[in-house]
């Protein structure tokens, strides 16, 4: 069965990854495309070739070269046949598709007034594959919310899965349990990458009770959803302007609880960042979970209070 | 007898011929309602597009509610073959669609134009697409215009010639 984002490929292209099998396309990771390169698949073990026949190889002389028409074949489905209508996604770079899959794209750069307005000669086409991790926050949901609702900061360095967490606690919130009723949660998705909505519409599972704010500035976002969508809990990613967290501060005010992300690899990196110490030294947040990756590729998680004391610990 | 089969056959022939000249003034007049309709069709898509700025295959939903057969069934037809993305280009998709719409009264030159425009949706700008439309409509107004003075011309022409041509073979037979 052919997915989502086989269907925003030329022809060519999805020939040879409908070969390929179902197994193949449920381990893709990545899928670049690289005008007059060869095809590009990265998996979980690395970066392979695919030739046309569907067949993976190190040998680039024996993969499918993508062409230019390929290239174009491939942004006109991208684009559902109307680049005019993605101007704005363009501009930042990336263009999320049906199933939450986010296609980035990289060639020449139009620059207007000292401003990029967006990419013309598209000549590099990344297609990274969504995939949702339902259930990643079990360990972590009951601590963090087994006194009632709290504001909790979650705190990691890139490519660690914080926003693959918020989005399932995110998920778990809205939806409740048999002890907990759902909540009205609102999500201010700045970059389209928690609930990765396609034409409005959230292709990730982000909960029943969730409302979502795609594409806005996060500090714009949260005063907006505050006065417009009435929420209890109020999510956001990568939190660290001085508007991010005035907003914050605000918002706190008007009685929701936070659940955001920030990046940090450590307490006294968190303490050192400029406007987040002030949060800290107000004690604002209750909770904070660190996520860090080791060296087998294993997530460990750490809970520490707003005195920096571990309260849990365990591995995802 | 004899002569009630004369009249009968000059009847026949006065009305034939009548009937022939007034089919001929009908498709002058057909080949501008036509022409009318797309433009309408064409001004609804390039509303869509300027206001809301939402894909093609939601335009041309949108626009199919306000729209009568057959174009209404072309654009839901389009609409649903976009979303399906089954590995057709959109100009190839305009081009299989669009044959449903056609009709006798049209000519190769303004069928071309229709089918030229399949090339040129989509892919520019907001505001290059507008003035794409714009540019279209401004030549198929020109086209319009063009068939409105050959209506005016001939139409009147076809329905005298077409009796004319009935007497003159009822005289000529008779």
């Amino acid at each position: 069965m052919e997915r989502e984002w086989n269907r925003i490929c030329a022809k060519r292209i999805r020939s040879g990854l409908n070969q390929a099998g179902a197994d193949f396309c449920d381990r893709v990771e990545e899928l670049r495309l690289r005008v007059g390169q060869p095809l590009a698949v990265t998996m979980e073990n690395g970066t392979s070739y695919l030739t046309a026949a569907g067949q993976l190889t190190a040998r680039w002389e024996e993969a499918l070269i993508v062409t230019e028409t390929d290239m174009a074949e491939t942004m006109e489905y991208v684009s559902s046949y109307s680049r005019y209508a993605y101007a704005e996604e363009l501009r930042q770079g990336f263009i999320t598709v049906r199933g939450g899959h986010r296609v980035g794209f990289c060639g020449k750069t139009v620059i207007t007034d000292g401003k990029v307005r967006g990419p013309k000669y598209i000549q590099g086409l990344n297609i990274r594959v969504a995939r949702q991790v339902p259930g990643c926050a079990d360990a972590v949901y009951p601590l963090l919310y087994a006194e009632g609702l709290c504001h909790v900061l979650l705190v990691s360095p890139p490519g660690c899965g914080k926003t693959t967490l918020l989005r399932d606690l995110v998920r778990r919130l809205s939806d409740g349990s048999v002890n907990h009723p759902g909540l009205r949660v609102s999500l201010v998705d700045e970059r389209s990458e928690i609930a990765a909505c396609y034409q409005g519409v959230p292709q990730n599972d982000v909960g029943r009770n969730t409302d979502v704010l795609d594409g806005c500035p996060k500090a714009e976002g949260m005063m907006l959803m505050i006065r417009t969508m009435n929420p209890e809990v109020l999510a956001v990613d990568e939190i660290g302007t001085r508007a991010d967290l005035n907003a914050l501060e605000q918002a706190v005010t008007c009685g929701c609880r936070i659940l955001a992300t920030a990046h940090a690899g450590s307490w006294a990196e968190l303490c050192s960042k400029p406007g987040l110490d002030r949060l800290l030294r107000e004690r604002l947040f209750r909770y904070f979970v660190f996520l860090e990756r080791t060296g087998s590729g294993h997530v460990r998680w750490r809970v520490l209070t707003k005195q920096g004391e571990e309260a849990a610990w365990g591995w995802r | 007898m004899e002569m009630t089969m004369k009249l009968l056959g000059a009847l026949l022939v006065l009305t034939g011929c009548t009937g022939t000249g007034w089919q001929r003034s009908e498709a002058l007049g057909e080949r501008v309602r036509s022409m009318e309709e797309i433009s309408t069709v064409i001004w609804k898509i390039r509303g869509e597009i300027r206001v809301s700025g939402i894909p093609l295959g939601h335009v041309f939903l949108q626009v199919s509610d306000q729209v009568a057969a057959p174009w209404a069934d072309v654009l839901r037809s389009l609409s649903r073959r976009m979303e399906a993305q089954e590995g057709e280009r959109f100009q190839e998709l305009w081009a299989a669609e669009l044959p449903a719409l056609h009709r006798e009264c049209y000519r190769p030159e303004d069928w071309n134009c229709l089918l030229g425009l399949g090339q040129s949706l989509g892919y520019l700008d907001l505001t290059m697409q507008v003035e794409l439309l714009d540019g279209f409509l401004a030549e198929w107004g020109r086209r319009t215009e063009e068939c409105r003075r050959e209506k005016q011309e001939k139409q009147k022409v076809c329905q005298c010639l077409g009796l004319a041509a009935g007497a003159f073979l009822v005289l000529l037979l008779v």
